[in-house]
């Protein structure tokens, strides 16, 4: 057994590394996202509390599992401004704009995510 | 659970050593549940692991079987005493994928190629990944936003177990090989 | 132990300076969301320098006009008009008029402003679950026409009876006055492109931060998803379709593109039309009329190069059918 570090222990650790990296900027290829969505886990399954477009500013606070979060959606940009909860996580998740980004909070049980459309389209006419 | 391995039987020394190994996780995890290292990094899933010394040293000294047993007995009991069911999960899945990877490892180990250093950080990277798994179950596939956070502090927390089992290895493995007779 | 840190501290370096490159090469749309003329209004602005005051300005435009042609607002020209006034019309309705006028002429009278009274009888018959009765039918029938709107100057009146509603056209007339007053404003705030949509009325203007033209989604008529697209840099997009308002009856929609003739819905084996056009309210009011037209007559305008349009089909068959010129993308 080998307990003297090798090279090959960099080389893992640089691996690693690199693939962190680049998982950081998967986010960055993704298209830009049109609707948001925030749904949360309930003991019943999974309850859509709000639907609409990123375009369309809106702050909500909401309440699961005893914590409340506050929610805003502004200037295409969508966040947790505020959470009861203990880890943060969702506060700190920062702010997501593109197709197939979400902010969970587990402890709330709330998942906001954002979601392209599915479209390359600008603009749809109707 | 029943128990057949290249190592024959269930002696009582094994058995022993298994149990001193798992009684050593579960303070480990009791130790970093009332540790105030989430105050140091705040972040759920983000924990030194020293669990993983005793599964490692259970995986390297003893046998795999060994490590499975350590590995799964402390995520059961940790589950029971301090978690939920869903801390069940992640544990689970997390801990099932850092075992693994110690096939691999124990490979590269054996033949100098790489220290517990490197064995310590794919483990604990292959732990995130388990954990984001269960995480992309739970909540979608957006949970692998904080794939990277956890591999960046897996670098961190593996290499530091890493250098702990460097120096450990040597002196318990006299204290329990099994299979020094 | 050393080596390997000193490794990691410098990766770790890179990562966080890595992420100051790449930010910031796309410009951000700043966007105006509205309620306004019975609908959804998105006002969505590419510019280098605050848009605030800009979109504050449309937004009073805009509002500005539906004072004038709502159907709704009891001092609009429109809704005093309809309650029996002879008016002393305010420019805009009058260019509303003129523009009607046209496409009226074009259509054969298939576009008819005055069918507003087909559309409430229709409306009130979807909340009784009933059919109109031909009484009824023959009565509406009897208040549509060019003959009833009597334009005096700027004072107009209406026959007994007739009802006009410039809604449709004029959330395209809206449009074209919001697109000018930013075009006019463009260079002051730094404009690179904008997008406005009037309820499913849109129009794109300049250019896109990557200098491509612009994809406009053309709904579905059976999904909440485009079915394909137009690529255009400038100009408006309108659709009428059977799916955008309509009233059940026994379980059986029934649209309110109403054919003047019949004071019934109209059916020439469209599903949907959009019609591109580089006039706001003539694309609200071509869309409508190449409804009731169909695809044939629809060509026969086109071919004569009177009107500069494009236009895209689907049909009842499932077919799509395009004008030459229109650059359909699936």
């Amino acid at each position: 057994m080998r307990t003297k570090p090798t090279f090959w222990d960099l080389a893992v650790i640089g691996v690693v590394l690199v693939v962190a990296i680049a998982l950081i900027f998967v986010p960055f290829l993704l298209p830009s996202g049109q609707t948001v969505t925030v749904s949360l886990r309930t003991e019943e399954g999974t309850e859509v509390v709000y639907e609409g477009e990123l375009s369309r500013d809106h702050r909500f606070e909401l309440e699961n599992n005893g914590i409340k979060l506050t929610v805003v959606i502004d200037n295409g940009e969508a966040w947790v401004e505020e959470s009861g909860c203990a880890d943060g996580v969702c506060v700190n998740s920062g702010r997501i704009s593109r197709s197939g980004q979400s902010i969970i909070c587990a402890p709330a049980g709330v998942v906001i995510s954002v979601g392209g459309g599915g479209s390359d389209d600008d603009i749809l006419a109707q | 659970m029943t128990i057949s391995s290249r190592s024959k039987r269930f002696t009582t020394r094994r058995l022993c050593a298994d149990a001193a190994l798992i009684c050593a996780a579960l303070a480990f995890s009791y130790l970093e549940a009332i540790l105030p290292v989430s105050l140091l990094i705040p972040l759920p899933g983000v924990k030194l692991g020293l669990a993983n010394l005793a599964v490692m040293l259970a995986f390297f000294i003893c046998s795999p079987v060994d490590a499975a047993l350590v590995s799964f007995v402390r995520v059961l009991l940790s589950a029971l005493l301090f978690g939920s069911p869903v801390s069940f999960v992640f544990a689970f899945l997390g801990g099932a994928l850092a075992y693994g990877t110690l096939f691999i490892s124990r490979l590269a180990v054996r033949r100098g190629k790489l220290s517990f250093i490197g064995a310590s950080v794919i483990s604990s990277a292959a732990h995130g990944c388990g954990q984001i798994l269960a995480a992309a179950v739970l909540y979608g596939v957006g949970a692998t936003f904080y794939l990277p956070v956890l591999l960046i502090c897996g670098i961190f927390t593996g290499a530091a177990i890493g250098a702990i089992l460097n120096v450990l290895y040597i002196r318990t493995e006299k204290i329990i090989n099994v299979k020094a007779k | 132990m050393l080596k390997p840190n000193k490794a990691v501290a410098l990766l770790l370096a890179l990562l966080f300076v890595l992420p100051l490159f790449g930010c910031s090469m796309e410009g951000s749309y700043q966007t105006r969301y509205i309620y306004a003329m019975n609908t959804d209004v998105t006002l969505q602005i590419n510019a280098r320098e605050d848009v605030t005051a800009l979109l504050d300005e449309c937004e009073d435009l805009i509002y500005s006009i539906e004072r004038v042609i709502s159907k709704t607002l009891p001092d609009s020209d429109i809704y005093r008009l309809n309650h029996g006034e002879t008016v002393d019309c305010d420019p805009i309705t009058l260019e509303l008029l003129r523009v009607a006028g046209d496409v009226r002429t074009v259509s054969g009278g298939l576009f008819d402003p005055t069918v507003a009274s087909a559309v409430e009888l229709w409306n009130r018959c979807g909340k009784e679950n009933r059919l109109p009765t031909e009484d009824e039918l023959a009565a509406c029938r009897a208040s549509i026409g060019a003959d009833k709107i009597k334009v005096n100057g700027t004072s107009v009146t209406l026959a007994v009876g007739t009802m006009i509603d410039l809604g449709g056209i004029g959330k395209g007339y809206a449009e074209q006055a919001v697109a000018e007053h930013i075009a006019a404003n463009a260079e002051k705030y730094g404009i690179v492109g904008y997008m406005l949509d009037f309820g499913g009325m849109v129009g794109v203007f300049g250019k896109k931060s990557d200098g491509s033209p612009y994809r406009v989604g053309l709904k579905d008529p059976d999904s909440e998803n485009s079915r394909g697209a137009v690529r255009l840099s400038s100009g408006y997009v309108s659709v009428s379709g059977d799916y955008e308002r309509f009233v059940t009856v026994d379980g059986k929609k029934y649209h309110h593109i109403i054919d003047p003739r019949t004071a019934y819905p109209g059916d020439n084996g469209v599903r949907a039309v959009a019609v591109i056009c580089r006039n706001g309210a003539r694309a609200d009011a071509l869309s409508t009329a190449f409804f009731l037209m169909g695809y044939e007559a629809t060509m026969a305008v086109y071919e004569s190069g009177e009107w500069d349009f494009e236009a895209v089909f689907f049909m009842s068959d499932g077919k799509t059918l395009t004008t030459p010129g229109a650059d359909y993308v699936k």
